[in-house]
């Protein structure tokens, strides 16, 4: 069993290279990238602003091959894509992403910028949709096929088909711009900008509930739409789960025996249906860092789906790689950590 | 005892560093900019000087003694005055942006982004500017010029008063460091290291206030080309290789009414711009009256529905409502344009027109027939996209030179959408049958199907109005969306059929060799010739002499003879479908911003360009006291300008 | 045809599951009423009777000219304006029109008139028009179509190479297994979106329609088989170590044998309970690119492209509501199917205490 996990461990880094190297030269077959971008951005110039010296435009539009080529160097496009993929993998393994080519930040800065909201917003959708999802799969269970499930049922297939960012914006125009309940924008108060929360539990004259309230406050329209879907897949499973359990044998045993129904459910069927449950809890370590980027667009949150998406459609490389190399890393990590759950809570179950 | 004559000594010392540490922060405060404001060094010198050395030729120095007598000179102060001497001075525009500024370069990768036009462009004087209602030519950072006898060369006297915004003069030698820094490979800026190259033959320096510009070639009015903006060398001494790194976030110290400091940035929220503290030009003749607020706030809303909706709110004091459905529909009807809170405006504006429309690559077989590119023309409906898309507000583009005055075509109109016509055409060119889905055949079993490639945008629209109404001429469009880039390579690689695009044109006059000289189109091998604006593939002698002749002419009548020729040719070869052109700009506007009386001057296309507009403070809070109230103060929708017939 | 007995008892037992039965036969008829959408939803007439002689459009191989009707033009027939001009010259000729006289690309646009209209009555816009004055249940109504057999071929192309390399993965084991596992560990962290971008902008210029489309469901294809291939290698390796996989073995079945007659067959519980939960996600993935405006190529009618033009015009509610209501009925309907379906392959997850 240890020597399971230590060669999926061990596995992690070839891994991670096949994924890279897939990317990166997908990239670099693209017909459209970040040298055609600034070959367009350049053109423009004639185009377009300049003032005045627009009025030749295009004249100089021809650069030399020579200056094509030292704008290639600057995307590292003059190296055949397996050598720069090579240059990548090195600063990688020495802990450097490398730089954005559009802001010329260095790649780690960028997400590490957007960790702290996306992990709040990944937390919060976690404890929140599994704070409801459990009691109202238990429910639906035991009340199977009343009018209590089938409209909750409704009620939660509907919110899965509701894509979140149509949501978003119709919240958002409803509650903050029309009835103005809930604030149009920002993350948290601006009275707490730039606190963390330990400085403020440290500041007598800020009071952490009240910067939790701000925040809860500030956050509740887009946490409705990163969790209007997610709650049916959940809801079914323990749903599922538990009914699987209260039709097993020791259940009617337990029952037959004269136990009370109630007590039985939570002794013995309760229990076991949080088996499934608990093993999907590994993969949530990767949706910390998905957010939805339309979302996130909406409400102008700078989370890490944003930051994916923008660099995808920016051809910002390094970041693109930066954000594939992480998202993939905390994947591969959750895999794991569900199997090693499931051979935690379910003895029977053997890794070879 | 000891310690009693340490003590006043002890005292002194404390005394002197708290001296140091007051005049150390005096001296921040007074120099907020994070760079060093004095001149270059004797080392750094020594580099630039050695760059003006190697092309002495380019780069002259010489006395005062050696501008020749005779000049002409001129000072542009018989102009009047454009701005409204009513204009107060204070107070904070708050607009939006959709996108954070990938960089604050003025130069190099990414510099060319949405919002540099408002942070750099707008705040770079030149030496001289263009008079936005005679179009004659007033003071800007020199207060004289003289244009030589042979047309190529100005002579300029510089305004001693010119600033930067952190307060160093202007002077001759930063025109110089100009052309330093534009040739520098260090800026990665290819196109602008060959305009800075070839479009300029000399740059001579008399003494610190006067400087001459030559240009290769004599032009007709070569004041436009020579009109340089300066450069300010204390801030980017000597170029090297970390240049684009560098000034990735660094703001350039500006010669125009707006800066940026460090401390008005706030990553991911917003960026202020603040008016220059005493900014040289407050008081000059046709600077007075200008840029009143004292702040421009730009917020980053991503989203512009949102942003919309901010407006709406009173969050944005002015929104562009060009776009027909944001002026009929989205505040035509609303409680705060019902009751006056909000005013509109339509102005329109006289400046050269983009030249939208359909480019029909020549290069494809069939396209290549006249007569099959006149059946398209006649089988394209613009009225249509104009009255429905575009709710007749826009108007129908009338060829490739638009909003030129005297160059404009009289006589040639566009061809209106004709059936009839376009079918005959197209049979002409061997399509005469109809096949099953109505799309015309030729006798080889070809199709009448045509892609009309163009970049992704709320513009697939319009084709796809285009495309319905086509069919009725027996002609299929396939829309081909792309994103912009792989749209840009594939139109640039001459790989289209037929593309949906535009170009902005500029002043004073149209050009024609970037879009139809044959050199643009074909190699001499006879390949396609990418990355050039002839995206019709138009190779043709006769036109290629015209154009030839236009470039060398000094004399505008002649050009616009030429011209109206040139014009014929381009409308018989049928190569270009004119499409539309907006002729005004349109705002809306919480009441508090005041205008000009006619609003805004001819050549403006946006109201920030020549910023004739100002905030009163007292109205701000009547209004807001109005909205508080859903008090109704009267719809106030007004049209400025000359519509045009 | 002789139904397994055990197939039948599931499919009564599916029967006795009302929610789920009836919302496969309202999605059923739904999606059939599509499949023959042309003659309830189009711009061209059902019949036209026009000097004596009787034309049916719909079935006519090419198409019908205004000159086929003495009208003055070439291109095809007009039947909207046809059938009031041969009233208002009371001739013997008529025009019979399907129900909703609009094609779903269709422009309506009207003299004095901006779209989006609002839904009139008077005009058979039942549900109002979009920006470019196409009728939305038109539209509505053959997105559904295009959606569902999307979806379908989604399905069932993913299925294909999900089931494929599962069981080959689970049967044979070994180094399979192993590349096999690392290679979808792979392939699933490759962002779609960005394949999508790629593949739109490797499109030539002259790409046909169909083509595009083809294209966009291989792509979305090639992503979403890896769940399914997860599944199959699991069910496949359990179904291997049974007794009667050995028996058969030793009888003297080969590979394909044993794969298609023993251990296919005892895994269509998985394949099956799967189908609707896919088929939504594939509805729900095409509309999402196309609200994103990467998905099927314009002009052809999609529920993103609606939603996209609804969130955008909210002072025209009735395109988002629409689209929206429309949407949410189809999803929760597809979603209750599955759930019923899984409920009748697995009896045992059902028992209460009362």
């Amino acid at each position: 069993m240890r020597d399971y996990f230590i060669r999926r461990f061990l596995l992690i880094p070839p891994t991670i290279i096949g994924i890279t190297i897939l990317v990166f030269f997908i990239a670099r077959i693209m017909p459209g990238g970040p040298l055609e971008q600034a070959l367009m951005q350049g053109q423009m110039i004639q185009q377009m602003g300049e003032g005045r010296q627009s009025a030749r435009l295009g004249e100089g539009s021809n650069i030399t091959s020579r200056q094509r080529e030292q704008l290639a160097a600057l995307y590292g496009y003059d190296k055949p894509w397996y050598a720069a993929y090579a240059d990548w993998l090195g600063d990688v393994a020495q802990g450097d992403l490398g730089k954005s080519f559009r802001y010329q930040i260095p790649v780690w800065q960028m997400i590490r910028d957007c960790l702290p909201v996306s992990i709040y917003y990944g937390l919060a959708t976690l404890f929140i949709t599994y704070g409801v999802c459990i009691p109202l799969g238990i429910v639906k269970a035991i009340r199977h096929r009343t009018w209590m499930d089938t409209t909750s049922s409704i009620l939660v297939f509907a919110g899965y088909a509701i894509p979140g960012y149509v949501l978003g914006a119709l919240l958002l125009l409803y509650f903050s711009f029309d009835l103005e309940w809930f604030p149009k924008r920002g993350f948290i108060g601006e009275d707490f900008e730039g606190m963390t929360l330990w400085s403020a539990i440290a500041d007598p004259d800020v009071s952490a509930l009240r910067m939790m309230g701000s925040l809860l406050w500030h956050s509740a329209l887009p946490l409705c739409c990163y969790m209007v879907g997610s709650f049916a897949v959940l809801t079914m499973l323990m749903k599922n789960s538990l009914m699987d359990n209260l039709a097993a044998d020791y259940m009617r045993t337990a029952v037959g025996k004269g136990m009370e129904f109630r007590k039985a459910v939570v002794k013995h069927a309760l229990r076991n249906s949080l088996i499934p449950i608990a093993t999907g809890f590994g993969n949530n370590i990767s949706l910390f860092l998905t957010g939805s980027f339309l979302i996130e667009k909406i409400f102008n949150i700078n989370g890490f789906g944003l930051l994916g998406f923008n660099s995808v459609v920016d051809y910002d490389y390094p970041v693109v790689m930066g954000v594939l190399l992480l998202s993939s890393i905390l994947l591969l990590l959750g895999n794991i950590l569900s199997d090693m759950l499931v051979a935690a809570v379910d003895p029977r179950i053997r890794f070879k | 005892m000891k310690k009693s004559r340490l003590l006043p000594l002890l005292r002194l010392f404390s005394l002197t560093l708290a001296a140091t540490l007051l005049c150390g922060t005096a001296l921040e405060a007074k120099n907020d900019y994070g760079y060093s404001t004095e001149p270059l060094n004797a080392e750094e010198q020594a580099v630039i000087d050695a760059h003006y050395a190697s092309k002495p030729d380019f780069f002259t120095f010489a006395t005062p003694a050696d501008i020749p007598d005779g000049l002409d000179w001129q000072d542009g102060q018989d102009e009047k005055p454009f701005a409204d001497p009513k204009a107060k001075r204070g107070g904070t525009v708050r607009s939006f942006m959709l996108s954070w500024p990938p960089t604050l370069r003025f130069v190099g990768p990414d510099a060319n982004h949405s919002m540099r036009g408002v942070f750099l462009d707008e705040n770079k004087m030149s030496l001289c500017e263009y008079h936005p209602i005679t179009h004659h030519w007033i003071p800007g950072l020199a207060t004289n010029w003289a244009v030589s006898k042979d047309k190529r060369t100005v002579y300029f006297r510089l305004d001693p008063d010119a600033r930067y915004s952190d307060g160093v003069p202007v002077k001759a030698d930063d025109y110089l460091y100009t052309f330093y820094f534009m040739q520098s490979e260090h800026i990665s800026a290819p196109w602008y290291n060959n305009w800075y190259s070839s479009s300029y033959a000399n740059i001579t320096k008399y003494d610190d206030y006067t400087i001459s510009v030559t240009l290769p070639e004599a032009k007709p009015d070569p004041v436009y080309y020579t009109a340089l903006s300066p450069t300010p060398s204390h801030f980017y001494r000597v170029l090297n290789n970390y240049f684009i790194e560098d000034f990735q976030w660094k703001f350039e110290p500006t010669t125009g009414p707006w800066e940026l400091k460090p401390r008005n940035i706030k990553h991911g929220e917003y960026i202020t711009l603040t008016r220059v503290k005493d900014w040289w030009a407050n008081d000059k003749k046709f600077q007075k009256n200008r840029h009143n607020p004292d702040k421009r706030k730009f917020t980053l809303i991503r989203d512009y529905q949102i942003a919309f909706e901010s407006f709406k709110k009173g969050d944005i004091d002015m929104f562009a409502l060009t776009l027909p459905e944001y002026w009929h529909d989205r505040t035509a009807n609303i409680e705060p344009v019902k009751k006056g809170w909000i005013h509109r405006a339509t102005f329109y504006n006289d400046v050269p027109q983009a030249t939208i429309g359909l480019y029909i690559n020549r290069a494809n077989a069939l396209l290549a027939d006249k007569y099959l590119r006149q059946g398209i023309q006649y089988a394209c409906n613009w009225q249509k996209v104009i009255d429905f898309h575009f709710r007749g507000d826009y108007a129908r583009l009338q060829g490739e030179v638009d909003g030129y005055g005297e160059f404009d075509h009289p006589t040639l109109r566009p061809r209106p959408f004709d059936v009839t016509k376009a079918r005959e055409l197209f049979a002409k060119a061997g399509f005469d049958k109809a096949g099953p889905d109505g799309v015309l055949v030729n006798a080889q079993g070809q199709r009448l199907s045509f892609a009309v490639s163009m970049a992704e945008s709320p513009n697939t629209r319009v084709v796809e109005i285009l495309k319905e109404e086509a069919l009725k001429a027996g002609l299929e469009f396939n829309i081909d969306v792309q994103d912009p880039t792989a749209n840009y390579k594939k139109v640039q690689g001459k790989q289209h059929e037929i593309a949906f695009t535009g170009w902005n044109v500029g002043l004073p006059y149209p050009r024609f060799w970037e879009g139809y000289h044959s050199v643009n189109a074909y190699n001499p091998d006879g390949s396609i010739k990418e990355q050039t604006n002839n995206i019709t593939s138009t190779a043709d002698a006769e036109l290629d002499a015209m154009i030839d002749e236009y470039d060398r002419l000094e004399n505008v009548d002649d050009m616009i003879a030429l011209a109206h020729k040139m014009e014929e040719f381009l409308y018989d070869e049928a190569s270009f479908v004119p499409g539309y052109k907006m002729p005004f700009y349109r705002l809306g506007y919480w009441g508090w911003m005041q205008f000009p009386e006619g609003f805004d001057v001819p050549l403006s296309e946006g109201p920030n360009q020549y910023g004739l507009y100002w905030i009163d403070e007292g109205k701000k809070k009547e209004i807001e006291k109005a909205a508080k109230k859903k008090t109704d103060l009267g719809e106030s929708t007004e049209s400025y300008g000359e519509k045009p017939e | 045809m002789r139904l397994n007995p055990l197939t039948v008892k599931k499919l009564k037992r599916f029967r006795s599951i009302r929610r789920g039965y009836w919302s496969l036969i309202i999605l059923g008829v739904f999606f059939a009423l599509t499949l023959c959408g042309e003659l309830l939803v189009n711009n061209k007439a059902l019949l036209v009777s026009y000097d004596g002689h009787w034309h049916f459009p719909i079935f006519h191989s090419g198409i019908y000219t205004g000159e086929d009707f003495g009208l003055d033009y070439k291109s095809e027939a007009r039947y909207r304006e046809l059938d009031d001009f041969f009233e208002r010259i009371g001739s013997d000729n008529f025009v019979i029109m399907p129900l909703v006289p609009y094609g779903p690309l269709e422009q309506d646009f009207r003299a004095g008139e901006y779209p989006p209209n609002p839904p009139s009555f008077e005009r058979q816009h039942y549900l109002g028009t979009d920006s470019l004055a196409r009728d939305v249940l038109a539209r509505l109504f053959y997105g559904f179509r295009v959606a569902m057999l999307f979806s379908l071929a989604f399905v069932a192309i993913s299925f294909a190479i999900g089931i494929a390399t599962g069981c080959a993965m689970g049967y044979f084991g070994g180094i399979t297994d192993l590349a096999g596992q690392r290679f979808m560990e792979i392939w699933s962290n490759i962002p779609l979106l960005y394949l999508v971008i790629i593949m739109r902008s490797l499109m030539p210029a002259g790409a046909s329609t169909t083509m595009r489309i083809t294209t966009l469901l291989l792509i979305m294809c090639a992503f979403s088989w890896v769940g399914m291939a997860y599944l199959m290698r699991t069910a496949t390796y359990r179904e291997k170590a049974r007794e009667y996989v050995d028996a058969s073995r030793v009888l003297g079945a080969g590979t394909f044998r044993i794969l298609f007659k023993h251990i296919l067959p005892n895994t269509v519980s998985i394949v099956v309970t799967f189908i609707p939960f896919m088929a939504a996600s594939g509805i729900t993935a095409l509309t999402a690119l196309d609200f994103l405006g990467f998905g099927l190529p314009p002009p052809t009618p999609s529920w993103g492209e609606l939603l996209e033009q609804g969130t955008q015009r909210m002072d025209a509610p009735w395109i988002v509501t629409s689209t929206f209501v429309v949407m949410v009925t189809v999803l929760t309907l597809v979603a209750f199917v599955g759930e019923a379906i899984r409920e009748a392959y697995d009896p045992r997850k059902f028992s209460t205490y009362q």
